[in-house]
């Protein structure tokens, strides 16, 4: 039987190989680049003090890069679950060869079991060599943006991508099952893999464990080093945001300034009346604290870990719903 | 194989009447002699897209008929050919035959109403 | 002995559509069924049923005596081949044995490369440029040589020309020679049919019209023509299954176990099609009843 799968995808899993193959060697020689064009940054940045700015320009060069080779990591499990998973069983139903597939000595089960799997586990070693591919290659970013923990970068990076595969196989080969055409089967399994990557940093992945809360004194000193200071609203809705730096955490929500009496600080528009200069003096002297809800950085890896084993987990159950409906397909 | 069988499909006989009728007017012609060797049910059906249990049938007609006996591992084999008493027998029985035709034909049957008269007559007798 | 096909009220229902429709049969070990039916009259439904591939809507079925497909014991038993043949296109023939080597325990593989090689097949050849003719040997060459002890085929000759049709049915007798096996076959040619079936069944308007021995339902039906007369003056033991009528003449198509001794009517034998065409048409004329015509043992 696995034998059988082999020989039915074989074309396919090679061409995959071979592609992942011609990324290898592209991030390889470009990963290098990168850590060539950091180290020299970093060089130079320290001979003269603070590296801050120098590194966030660092960072900006390679924005658009980065972006690309995020979204193809997150983008290949779901094409993944899509060209190899949903048509793993409507083909067979399309062509009509599943007749002579049910009419071997396997019985339709095991059939299905052996053809999940093995292409389930194709698509996760792939998944996880890009992964670890592009871990290496993004080191020197994350290092400079310290944002491996937002949404944008941690579907991108670690073991969540293995997860992702297992999941987006699984889905891929029930909405076959279910709907018996490929096409919309495809659709389908890209459909719903886009949804849950939509939902999950927004829903689910804040609250995998209660997140941690801070409240920091907006001093001259906080607000110096602050990444961004935010001023919405006007009159009496006027609200201060400031940017504190949570290296490598993910910030969830932050909390209006607030003043010693706990009220919605609304003087920032006055201060920046008084000019960019006088800013941080005037806002400084009002003797603000700021809370921010937050998961801390530490917690990366334990998210990374439980992400993944929750997608292992829903592709075990859309896998049971497969075998279920295999049954009783007709 | 000494003899190959074929099935006629617009004889109006049954397929196993068809092979016994085959094997009977080989053994007349000589074809087929004490000794001989019918074809195994295998070979027969390897040549001619046939039933197995059609030969069965067709063999063991013949053995009923006592013109072929099996011999246990061996295959079936033509044990006596047509007698030459029987043979000796058509002579006059053609000549009657002619002579009931003349008759039948004088009385002015036609030649459907002589074969129905025929047929009827042998069914319910044979029986 | 068991019997090879077993059905009792086997009926199944795609949304409002009857495929079938109470469906009773006993088939004897051994036997070369041959099923015949219109388009859509339920021998697919009713054989892919019989290898598992579709659930009953109520009813039962059981094949070698126990439920189609049970487990891969049940499976390795019965060999099927397709309407159409499938075959995987980007496989070769030798692949395909390959395929069937793997999957099945009771694999002979010595008999498979030999039916290969007298047909002619190239063992490298991707199976999706065979010819429709080699497609089927193909498919039936898989389903023999796991060695079952049931071949279901459908329409398995539908599509051949006349050569290739004689060869595939030569193969297929030859296996169940060699191997004592029994077989199901759909069928429209009738001329084939009469060569290599010896069970009959009739299915139409989803339904069982008729069901028996080949040799039994020849002796037992005869075409009885005569001046014109009402069925009930028919002698008694005779089941009148088709009457037709002009102002002077009757036909009757009839079952009986006796012979017929009547000299004001003349009786003829029918043929193998006659007597499936009798069955068809009775259940076009009448299709709100079935009548289930089943030759005793």
């Amino acid at each position: 039987m696995i034998w059988l799968t082999w020989r039915q995808h074989r074309s396919q899993i090679v061409v995959a190989f071979a592609a992942l193959g011609a990324v290898a060697i592209t991030l390889a020689i470009t990963g290098v680049q990168l850590r060539h064009s950091y180290d020299d940054t970093l060089a130079g940045c320290r001979a003269h003090g603070g590296c801050g700015t120098a590194l966030a320009a660092f960072g900006s060069q390679y924005g658009l890069l980065e972006t690309y080779v995020s979204a193809v990591l997150i983008a290949v499990p779901g094409l993944i679950g899509a060209f190899w998973g949903a048509p793993l069983v409507t083909r067979e139903l399309e062509t009509g060869t599943y007749q002579l597939a049910w009419s071997q000595s396997v019985p339709r089960t095991r059939w299905l079991v052996v053809k999940l799997g093995s292409v389930a586990a194709a698509g996760m070693a792939a998944s996880g060599l890009l992964s670890l591919l592009v871990t290496w290659w993004a080191g020197p970013l994350d290092h400079a943006h310290a944002d491996r923990f937002t949404p944008e970068a941690f579907a991108a990076r670690g073991v969540v991508p293995i997860g992702y595969a297992a999941f987006a196989v699984a889905l891929g080969v029930v909405s076959g099952v279910l709907i018996r055409r490929t096409v919309p089967a495809m659709a389908v399994t890209l459909a719903v893999f886009a949804a849950v990557q939509i939902v999950m940093p927004l829903a689910v992945r804040p609250v995998l464990m209660p997140p941690a809360r801070s409240t920091v004194a907006l001093d001259a000193g906080t607000l110096a080093a602050a990444s961004s200071i935010e001023v919405r609203g006007s009159g009496s809705d006027s609200r201060l945001y400031v940017g504190l730096s949570h290296p490598d955490s993910w910030v969830l929500s932050k909390d209006p300034a607030v003043d010693p009496a706990g009220r919605a600080y609304q003087g920032a528009e006055s201060c920046l009346a008084a000019g960019q200069a006088q800013f941080t003096a005037c806002v400084a002297e009002a003797g603000l604290q700021q809370a921010e809800t937050y998961q801390p950085a530490d917690r990366y890896w334990r998210f990374q870990w439980f992400e993944a084993a929750i997608f292992l987990a829903l592709a075990g159950g859309l896998a049971g719903l497969g075998l279920w409906a295999v049954r009783r397909l007709e | 194989m000494v003899i190959e069988f074929h099935l006629s499909a617009r004889s109006g006989v049954a397929p196993y009447m068809q092979l016994v009728q085959q094997v009977r007017q080989a053994l007349r012609l000589g074809v087929l002699a004490e000794g001989d060797q019918l074809p195994t049910v295998k070979d027969v059906v390897a040549k001619v897209a046939i039933n197995p249990n059609t030969v069965l049938k067709a063999y063991r007609e013949l053995e009923h008929e006592g013109l072929v006996a099996p011999r246990p591992g061996k295959g079936t084999f033509v044990t006596r050919t047509l007698s030459d008493a029987s043979l000796a027998a058509h002579e006059p029985l053609r000549e009657d035959l002619r002579e009931w035709l003349a008759k039948a034909r004088r009385a002015g049957l036609d030649e459907e109403s002589i074969e129905a008269l025929f047929t009827t007559t042998f069914r319910t007798t044979s029986k | 002995m068991t019997a090879m096909l077993e059905a009792s009220g086997l009926s199944k229902l795609y949304g409002r559509h009857e495929a079938l429709s109470d469906c009773t049969l006993s088939v004897p070990a051994g036997r070369v069924v041959g099923l015949v039916g219109a388009n859509g009259a339920g021998k697919t439904t009713l054989l892919k049923m019989a290898c598992g591939l579709v659930a009953p809507t109520s009813g039962t079925i059981k094949v070698l005596g126990e439920s189609p497909a049970a487990d891969a014991a049940q499976l390795a038993k019965v060999g099927y081949v397709a309407q159409d043949t499938p075959v995987y296109a980007r496989l070769s023939v030798a692949d395909h044995l390959r395929l069937g080597a793997r999957l099945n325990p009771s694999w002979d593989h010595g008999l498979a490369e030999r039916r290969i090689r007298q047909l002619g097949l190239n063992p490298a050849q991707r199976a999706g440029t065979l010819s429709g003719g080699q497609r089927a040997q193909l498919a039936l060459a898989l389903a023999v040589a796991k060695l079952p002890e049931l071949l279901i085929l459908d329409e398995p000759v539908a599509s051949l020309d006349p050569l290739a049709r004689r060869t595939f049915l030569r193969n297929l007798m030859e296996y169940v020679a060699e191997h004592s096996a029994g077989v199901v076959l759909s069928s429209h040619l009738v001329a084939d049919l009469e060569r290599v079936c010896d069970y009959l069944v009739v299915l139409a308007g989803s339904r069982v019209r008729l069901a028996g021995e080949v040799d039994e339902l020849l002796a037992t039906h005869v075409r009885i023509t005569g001046p014109r007369r009402d069925p009930g003056t028919l002698p008694t033991g005779v089941e009148v299954i088709q009457a037709d009528h002009t102002d002077r003449q009757s036909t009757f198509i009839v079952r009986t176990d006796t012979p017929i001794d009547d000299s004001n009517c003349s009786v003829g034998e029918l043929s193998l099609e006659d007597l499936v065409l009798t069955y068809m048409a009775q259940a076009a004329t009448e299709p709100g009843h079935g009548i289930l015509s089943e030759a005793a043992r």
